[in-house]
């Protein structure tokens, strides 16, 4: 009997399929559940990633938004500070912090760095998301727009000689004719915009030279015995026509290196192509003319020049003044016939403007025979400036570095004296100059120097020399002036048509 | 006997989805890895390229900058590797090299934009001024086989 009920109970129990659904419903819902798992990981993650990536490009553009503002608030007022000040950092304090769709920011504004005139700002941004915040940080770097961009510049003929020290490392131009005498060496091109390039036996040209001619005449390259020209030479026509005669490259004593294109005839040695066009083909490459930049005196008084001044600003074209304004600078500044000490100009720095009325010859600023700057110092007068060395050693000027190697300042000479008459008596023996080096001007490599003048400049030793750029309305450097082109002098504030120009854009760690 | 017939029926559909759920699991999987990889790398390469301060000469699969790391002046070279697909675009930066993108199904991944044009170049620079790189990495995926195209375009900020 019980073998038979067992029998019937394991029959039964393998009819019987209640309980099947059960399992069938979990393996399905244990497949189901893997699939929806696997989309919500996978969308999870897409969506935290691409939230993300949106709220660091947002950071980024709201940064941006922080650093167009603050350029806007310079230019109304160029001493903003920015949203917090330069020495603090933009922390939790949410008053440094402006709210603009899609996050907020904060600038900081640091003024005259890296150098004089120039601005750089420090924006943060920060994006708010569900799985955090998200903050970028950038520094834009504002500078004067570059208006020096040539060794020696002239803005009408140039005369550039001195058969010992005609070194001139960087470019050359000259709106009118340019001399270059014997021996002169030129590590860079020469560019005559409209008129003739005369150099004297054994002169080098590293690179190209240009000339162009007008309606009358000039545009040729009349280069002596041995002038090696190390790039192309082009002998063209500054404003395309033939009115003033084709332009010519010679003599015959002389070498191009490279490609050799006239409108005239070419007589010089050419080993790279020779392309005599009588027509007026070079014109189309034609460099476009350079003119002299322009100086905002107003710029002297700007917050934060910190300038001293001596007389009061006149207006345009600042021919006025003070009777007794360079008197007085020489007095206090210089070593002028009153005896002050080499000491009294160690350690020279700062900005100066001098405004003296009556300007003539007999009114000149006269600056030391030695001076050593402790920094960035720029002088500026509508006065003549002389370079006279009598005081200290009778023979040369030095200027100098307090730290040799360590301080490298920038030293920036204007005069905007306008010799009157047309004619100007300034020669390298001096006269009616703009800027006249009456004695040996020695600058160490630790100063960048920019002399400037609408006017004249001439200087009369030889071995003078220096670092930066020469840019004069007229030039006379017959004696020589060893000049090696320094970046440092390419943006000047208060030169140039716009005041401050984006120098770099840079992103930083937030 | 119907019982374990249905019940291998629907094991079988269920295996059957579950093949298809793990192959697009795997799919989705590569092409998360895939672009995440490449947002990482176009973020990185868009942040550095967009603070060029320089571009030696460079072409559509070689890239030759001057630019910030750090805030430090910087050379970095990108350069696309392989002569048939997939290619491998590399990052230079002094002596060491590391892999950026990989499966890329062409070695022309940069173009160039300069002020006044419209029409992009493959070679830098040029004598207008550079004003953005474009960045196109085609990708190839498979199983099953499919290509995601993923672009940048950077606006240089220290050109022009």
């Amino acid at each position: 009997m019980a073998p038979t009920r067992l029998s019937a109970r394991v029959r039964r129990a393998h009819e019987d399929e209640r309980g099947i659904a059960v399992i069938t419903a979990v393996i399905v819902l244990f497949v189901l559940s893997l699939l929806v798992a696997t989309i919500l990981a996978t969308g999870t993650h897409l969506h935290t990633s691409t939230v993300r990536q949106v709220h660091w490009n947002q950071a980024l553009a709201v940064a941006e938004a922080g650093l167009n503002e603050a350029v806007f608030q310079l230019n109304q007022d160029p001493t903003w500070p920015g949203t917090t000040p330069a020495n603090k950092p933009c922390d939790s304090d949410p008053n440094k912090w402006i709210a603009v769709p899609g996050g907020s920011y904060c600038v900081a504004v640091t003024h005259d760095t890296p150098h004089l005139g120039w601005k750089t700002l420090v924006a943060s941004g920060r994006s708010k998301t569900a799985y955090g915040m998200v903050g970028r940080k950038i520094r834009e770097v504002l500078a004067p727009p570059p208006s020096f961009k040539y060794a020696i510049f002239s803005n009408t003929t140039l005369d550039v000689g001195g058969s010992t020290n005609c070194v001139v490392t960087g470019d050359i131009y000259s709106v009118d004719n340019m001399t270059l005498a014997n021996s002169c060496k030129v590590e860079g091109s020469v560019m005559v915009y409209r008129g003739n390039l005369t150099a004297g036996n054994n002169v080098t040209i590293s690179r190209d030279s240009w000339t162009g001619g007008d309606a009358s005449g000039g545009g040729d390259q009349v280069l002596a015995g041995n002038v090696v020209v190390g790039g192309n030479a082009t002998a063209g026509e500054a404003d395309c026509t033939s009115a003033g005669g084709w332009s010519d490259i010679g003599n015959s004593g002389a070498t191009v290196k490279g490609d050799a294109r006239a409108s005239g005839s070419i007589t010089v040695k050419v080993e790279g192509a020779k392309n005599v066009q009588n027509k007026h083909d070079p014109c189309a490459s034609q460099p476009p003319k350079v003119s002299l930049p322009v100086f905002s005196p107003s710029v002297m008084y700007q917050s934060g020049m910190n300038t001293h001044t001596y007389g009061s600003l006149p207006p345009a074209p600042y021919t006025g003044g003070t009777p007794d304004a360079a008197a007085r600078f020489n007095v206090d500044k210089s070593v002028s016939d009153n005896g002050l000490t080499k000491a009294d100009v160690t350690g020279f720095s700062g900005n100066y403007a001098i405004w003296q009325s009556n300007t003539s010859q007999s009114t000149p600023v006269v600056l030391p025979g030695e001076l050593t700057l402790a920094g960035n110092t720029m002088i500026v007068t509508n006065a003549p400036i002389v370079f006279d060395g009598n005081n200290f050693d009778g023979n040369n000027i030095t200027i100098t570095s307090t730290q040799p190697g360590v301080i490298k300042p920038l030293l920036v000479i204007v005069s905007l004296y306008a010799p009157p008459g047309q004619e100007m008596s300034c020669s390298d023996q001096g006269g009616d100059c703009s800027i006249w080096g009456k004695n040996k001007v020695q600058i160490s490599s630790d100063v960048a120097t920019l002399f400037y003048t609408t006017g004249m400049m001439a200087f009369k030793n030889s071995a003078n020399r220096g670092n930066g750029a020469l840019y004069g309305g007229n030039m006379d450097v017959k004696n020589g002036f060893e000049v090696t082109y320094d970046s440092r002098v390419e943006r000047v504030v208060g030169f140039g048509d716009v005041s401050l120009v984006r120098y770099s854009w840079e992103e930083l760690k937030p | 006997m119907i019982t374990v017939a249905l019940f291998a029926i629907i094991v079988g559909a269920t295996l059957s989805v579950l093949e298809n759920v793990m192959s697009s699991a795997s799919f989705s999987q590569q092409r998360g890895e895939a672009m995440d990889q490449v947002r990482l790398a176009l973020d990185s390469m868009t942040k550095e390229i967009r603070q060029t301060t320089m571009v030696r000469p460079s072409t559509a699969s070689n890239l030759d900058i001057d630019t910030y790391v750090g805030g430090v002046p910087t050379k970095v070279v990108y350069s696309v590797s392989g002569s048939i697909p997939p290619y491998i675009l590399y990052r230079t930066q002094g002596s060491g090299s590391s892999q950026v993108v990989a499966r890329l199904k062409t070695p022309n991944v940069f173009n160039y934009y300069y002020a006044g044009s419209q029409t992009p170049a493959t070679t830098a620079p040029g004598t207008a001024p550079l004003t953005q790189i474009m960045i196109t990495f085609p990708l190839g995926l498979t199983h099953p086989a499919t290509d995601i195209v993923l672009s940048s375009a950077i606006q240089l900020r220290n050109q022009g």
